[in-house]
Order: C-alpha cells, then sequence, then structure tokens
C-alpha cells in the first residue's frame, strides 16, 4: 500500500496524476520505492511552484535561513575565533578575556568596535550571547511546537476519528484548553516548576507546548472527520483494515500537511510565551533572548540608558517570530483547502 | 435541528466547559508542590505571619478533609461565593481585591479594544480596496511586525522612547507616583489618569491592532470577489457606496467572533502590558499572586478569567446568527 498518495500538497486532482498503483504482478520492493519517490518528487515541485509565488512566504523562508546560520554557526565561528564565547568575561580598558573572579570586569560598556552591542553587568560580549542565544531560543520554540503538535493530533484524531461520547468528553476538554489564557496556564505551570527547583529548557518547553494544542486538536478532528468519509477509506475497510490502523495510516498522513504548517506557526507563538516567561524570570535556566531581556531590566537599563541592550534581542525575537509567522501563513495558505484562494 | 435544540446544546457545552473548568481548578491548585500552609508560614515569615488566617483558610478551603469531601466543600464555596482569604494582600477577601482591581483592567481593556476595533476595520477596509497597492503593503509590513513583537518588549520600547523626550509618561507605577496631597479637583484627577493610561493603552492597541486588520482585509477581499459586489458595480453605483452598502457590513461580522475568541489573547497581553507599566489592575494582580504563591488568589483569578472567556463565546455564537441572517446555528 503506497503511502499518502490523497496528500494534500498536491493541487490539483491527486487521483489524476498519482502513477496507476501497483498491480499484483508489480508488486516487489523496487516498483513500491520508485513509485513512491515519483509521487513525492511530483507533490514536491507543485509545492515549489505554488510557494516561490508567495512573496510573503518566501521573505518569512529568508528571514528563517538567516536565523538557522547563526543557530548552526556559533560554534564554529567561537572555534575559528570570529565570534566570542557566550559566557566569556571581558576586562580592562582594552576588553581582553579573562577569568570572572578578575577585579577589572568591563562592565556596562557602550558599543564600539570591538564589542559591536556593548557589555553586559558580568562584562560579556552582548552580541556573542545574541548569535548564541539563537540556537536555544529556537530550540525551545520548535519542542514546544512538537509536543503541542503531537497532543493536538493524538486527541483530534481519536475525537474525530471515532466519534461518539470520547469525540464529546475529548472536545469539551479542548474547549477548556481553548478558552484558558495561555499566558496565565504557562505561568501557573512553570511557578510549579519553579518551586520544585527551576526549570530546564525541556520542562519549559513541554509545559508552553501543553498549554497550545487546542486549536491543533480543533483542526485534526475536522480533517480526521471529512477524511474518513472518503472512498479510500471505506476501501481499507472493505480489506479488513484495523480501525486504529486506518485511524493512523490512511488518515494521519492526509492530515500531516495541515499540522505541519499549524506547528510552524506555532513555533512563532512558543517562542513569544517563552520569552515573556522568561522576562518574568520564570523562564529557563538558558542563554534565551527573552533572558537577556530581563538580565537587562535587572540591571536597569532604563536608568543606566543602556537601551542596545534591551532593544537588540527584542528585535531578534521579533525577526525569528515573523519568519515562523509568514512562512506558517504561506504554508496554510497552500495547504490548507478552506484557505485557498480563488 | 431546531432552532431550540441548538441553543440547548451550545448552552449545555458551554456549562460542561465551565464544570471542567471548577474541576480543573481543584485539581490544578492541589497538585502544588509543597503544602500551602508551609509556604505560607515559611514565606510569611517576612510578611504579617499570620497562622490564624491560614487556619480560618484551611476551614474554609476543607484541607484537611478527604478529598471528595474537599471537592464538595469547594463547589459549594465556590457558588456561594465564599472564595476565601488573601494569603498575602493584607488577609483581605479575594473577591473585594479582584472587583476593586477589574474595574482598572476592563477600563484599559475596553478602551483600547474599542479602539482597535474601530482602527482595525478601517485599515483593513482601506488594505483590501488597495489590494497590492502601497498603503496595502505598508499595512500588511505593519501588521506583521506588530503581530511578531512581545507585547512586554513593546511596552519598553515605547516607555524609552516617550519618557525622556516628552517628558509627559510617568516612570513610576501608577499606585506609587500618585501626587502628593492626592488631588481633590476632578480636573487634576482625569489628567493624571490619562497620563497613566496612555502609554498601556498604545502599547495593547498596537498589538492587537495588527491581527484585526489583517482578518478585516481578507475578510473583505474575499467578499470583494462575490458575484453582488459584481451586480452593485453593473447597477453603476460609486465604489464608495459599493463599499458602504454592499461590501462593509458584510466583511465587518466575522468580527465579533474574532473578539470573543480572542479575549483570552487579549487578557493575556493585558497581563504583559499591567506589568510592564505596572498599572494597577488584573494582570498585576494574577503575576503579584503567582509570584507569591496566593493560591486562594490565582485560583479566584483563574475561575473568573475562564469563565468570561467561555461566556463571551457563548454571546459570539449567538449575537453572530442574530446579526448574520444567512448563518444558522449548527
Amino acid at each position: 500500500m503506497r503511502r499518502r498518495v490523497h496528500g494534500r500538497l498536491s493541487l490539483s486532482s491527486t487521483e489524476g496524476t498519482a502513477r496507476p498503483g501497483p498491480t499484483a504482478e508489480r508488486l516487489t520492493l523496487q516498483t513500491l520505492v520508485v513509485d513512491w519517490a515519483h509521487n513525492e518528487w511530483d507533490r514536491w515541485r507543485k509545492f515549489l511552484r505554488v510557494f516561490r509565488k508567495s512573496r510573503l512566504g518566501m521573505l518569512g523562508l529568508i528571514l528563517l535561513l538567516i536565523f538557522v546560520f547563526m543557530a548552526v554557526s556559533a560554534p564554529l565561528l567561537t572555534g575559528l575565533g570570529l565570534l566570542r564565547n557566550q559566557d566569556g568575561r571581558l576586562c580592562g580598558v582594552d576588553l581582553h578575556p579573562c577569568a570572572p573572579t578578575e577585579a577589572n570586569l568591563a562592565r556596562y560598556i557602550p558599543p564600539n568596535g570591538v564589542v559591536w552591542l556593548g557589555t553586559d553587568h558580568l562584562g560579556r560580549d552582548i552580541f556573542a550571547r545574541l548569535w548564541w542565544g539563537t540556537q536555544i531560543t529556537i530550540l525551545i520554540g520548535f519542542l514546544a511546537s512538537v509536543v503541542s503538535m503531537g497532543l493536538g493530533t493524538f486527541v483530534g484524531l481519536v475525537a474525530g476519528y471515532y466519534g461518539g461520547w470520547i469525540d464529546e468528553i475529548l472536545m469539551r476538554i479542548t474547549d477548556f484548553f481553548l478558552v484558558l489564557p495561555t499566558i496565565v496556564l504557562a505561568l501557573i505551570l512553570v511557578s510549579f516548576l519553579e518551586q520544585s527547583g527551576g526549570g530546564t529548557s525541556l520542562t519549559v518547553a513541554i509545559v508552553i507546548g501543553i498549554t497550545l494544542w487546542a486549536a491543533t486538536a480543533r483542526l485534526v478532528r475536522s480533517q480526521a472527520l471529512s477524511l474518513k468519509q472518503r472512498q479510500f477509506v471505506d476501501r481499507a475497510r472493505a480489506i479488513g483494515a484495523s480501525q486504529s490502523r486506518i485511524a493512523w495510516r490512511h488518515v494521519f498522513p492526509n492530515a500531516f500537511s495541515l499540522v505541519f504548517a499549524e506547528g510552524i506557526l506555532t513555533i512563532a507563538v512558543a517562542i513569544l510565551t517563552e520569552s515573556f516567561l522568561s522576562y518574568l524570570g520564570l523562564g529557563p535556566d538558558a542563554n534565551t533572548w527573552g533572558k537577556m531581556i530581563e538580565e537587562a531590566l535587572q540591571h536597569s537599563v532604563l536608568v543606566r540608558q543602556l537601551t542596545w541592550w534591551i532593544i537588540t534581542p527584542g528585535l531578534a525575537i521579533v525577526g525569528v517570530v515573523l519568519g515562523f509567522t509568514l512562512l506558517g501563513y504561506a504554508l496554510d495558505e497552500i495547504v490548507n483547502p478552506r484557505l485557498r484562494r480563488r | 435541528m431546531s432552532m431550540r435544540a441548538v441553543v440547548a446544546k451550545k448552552v449545555t457545552n458551554a456549562a460542561i466547559t465551565i464544570l471542567i473548568i471548577l474541576v480543573a481548578n481543584f485539581i490544578l491548585f492541589r497538585m502544588m508542590p509543597g503544602n500551602p500552609a508551609i509556604t505560607f508560614i515559611r514565606t510569611g515569615a517576612g510578611h504579617s505571619a499570620n497562622p490564624e488566617l491560614l487556619e480560618r483558610q484551611m476551614e474554609i478551603f476543607g484541607l484537611n478533609d478527604p478529598v471528595h469531601i474537599q471537592l464538595y466543600k469547594y463547589l459549594v464555596n465556590t457558588f456561594t461565593g465564599n472564595w476565601g482569604y488573601s494569603f498575602f494582600q493584607g488577609d483581605r477577601l479575594v473577591t473585594e481585591i479582584i472587583a476593586e482591581k477589574t474595574v482598572w483592567t476592563v477600563l484599559l481593556v475596553g478602551t483600547s479594544t474599542v479602539i482597535t476595533i474601530w482602527l482595525g476595520i478601517a485599515i483593513g477596509a482601506a488594505s483590501a480596496w488597495r489590494r497590492g497597492k502601497p498603503f496595502d503593503l505598508a499595512s500588511l509590513a505593519f501588521g506583521f511586525f506588530f503581530y511578531a513583537v512581545p507585547t512586554f518588549w513593546l511596552g519598553y520600547v515605547l516607555l524609552i522612547l516617550f519618557q525622556e523626550d516628552i517628558g509627559i509618561i510617568p516612570l513610576l507605577p501608577r499606585s506609587h507616583s500618585l501626587p502628593t496631597p492626592y488631588p481633590t479637583d476632578s480636573w487634576t484627577i482625569l489628567v493624571e489618569g490619562f497620563r497613566h493610561w496612555i502609554l498601556p493603552a498604545l502599547t495593547l492597541t498596537l498589538v492587537q491592532l495588527a491581527g484585526i486588520s489583517i482578518i478585516m482585509r481578507n475578510s473583505l477581499t474575499d467578499i470583494l470577489t462575490e458575484d453582488y459586489i459584481l451586480t452593485a458595480r453593473a447597477k453603476g453605483l460609486s465604489d464608495r457606496m459599493i463599499l458602504k452598502k454592499h461590501a462593509m457590513p458584510n466583511a465587518r461580522l466575522p468580527m465579533v467572533t474574532v473578539i470573543a475568541l480572542n479575549l483570552g489573547y487579549i487578557l493575556g497581553g493585558a497581563i504583559q502590558v499591567e506589568q510592564v507599566f505596572s498599572y494597577d489592575g488584573l494582570g498585576l494582580l494574577t503575576i503579584e499572586a503567582i509570584l507569591s504563591q496566593d493560591y486562594p488568589l490565582m485560583q479566584a483569578i483563574f475561575l473568573l478569567l475562564t469563565i468570561s472567556v467561555v461566556v463571551a463565546n457563548l454571546i459570539s455564537d449567538f449575537l453572530y446568527a442574530w446579526l448574520d441572517p444567512r448563518v444558522r446555528l449548527e
């Protein structure tokens, strides 16, 4: 059985463009693989053709590529000596690297040719911290989104496919999470973490994921409801596939592209949530951009006029959130039949 | 389904959601690590440690009883308005504190939401009408930028921009910077109130405006491709009339749902804004309650916020059906 023949990403009628299914005499591993690869390649080309037309989507992609480059290149550039280490301290008038115990730490230095964004309260290079912070900020957003998509897909699929009282119960729980101001729930859950010794990047990401899955569950449920009426599900049932096999192998793959677009959008929301939690001091114990803003405020940027220290991490957040949002919207317009423009 | 059955179904669903909220509220705050009693006494050393108050609290919540009795007591207390005492806010009744702060939040959120809707509809409509033109692109860029901005950070940026140069914005918290002696003439009070309201409201408006104007733009863009717009044009109506009489009334409709669905998000924004500007409302109270582990207060705020969103959504469903005769509740 080929996978995802009826996928959402293909834009014209899938039945027409897909190659004829493997017949009994052709059913070898080789034909299956070739067939599958051909279909995937076809879908991908069609997708690219449409995506390239979306100017906002391309802008988002370019923004994201820049941030992904920053995230990946941080250790490399540091290894090459082009970037300082995020925790390295600077001392003296000449701003040489030194041990944290040294007396003449170069604290609160305004931006200049050596430290482009100045130094913070511990004499660390703010530019280097900003560059390094890309990694963990995006990672937390990504993890939160994975948790949220996983939960949302599971709940939505079970509710939509099985229906009946299971659906009723799951949807009422989903409603509950949908109406909840997510920031309030995240705050409460994170304060639990705080009392048991502070959150790590992973636990904070999980908490954020738990607050964001409800919309996805709704989406997947409605998709599952319409998919289970489709012919190929009937056919699968006719050849004796079990309920759960149909749900996971036939309905889920077809809803996947929608979930993917939703997941990209959720990364943006998760990064915003993380930055607010970090700003309140309830964030993960990592150097995220939100944490940088918190540190800046802790050391009275407003009074000391150290505005670049608070402005730059904020702009970085805006950039990365913008990237994910634009890309997510563009993908959603392509894969979501409800939004497809005439 | 008949109309009556649909209404009954909607109301039942909302009621079930509220019930889940009640139970979740009960479970959530009993899952908290550590005993509130111990937390209270430990933290209480610095504050006004009051074992007597804690005892009263334990009694109200029945924290010494078996779980099912606790749940029963909790539900009874919730419905009878017996929501307990705040641990840290001077031993006051939770309901009393909340009522006092809600006024300020409603003032902030209400005014900025009204401004947002008004401006958002105007910008979105202008944008859709000039689709692809410079104005449209500019308003889209503006919209997406503010959509991506962390609310609290925007607050600080505005603070930096305005406090120094213009000098009309007080840097200190609202509650702390009241002039002494407290002004008695209403003009001074009005001016002072305005000075403390303007920046938080501006922040909240900018953040919300983005989403509203983009949704309005897309809604109107879709409607402009409808056949009845073509008909109106064929009749020889002016652009202005088409927009005013045929397109806008329909494009405005989805706003009802958008506002209700976004209420949770708006409240989240209000929490951030109030924290930044130390605006003495419900949002600041929420953060204070969470940071000081003031359980009775947290529980009450959580309950109020969630129920208000459920009720707002229910109302918007009916309002929408009433406003748009094409829509039947389903």
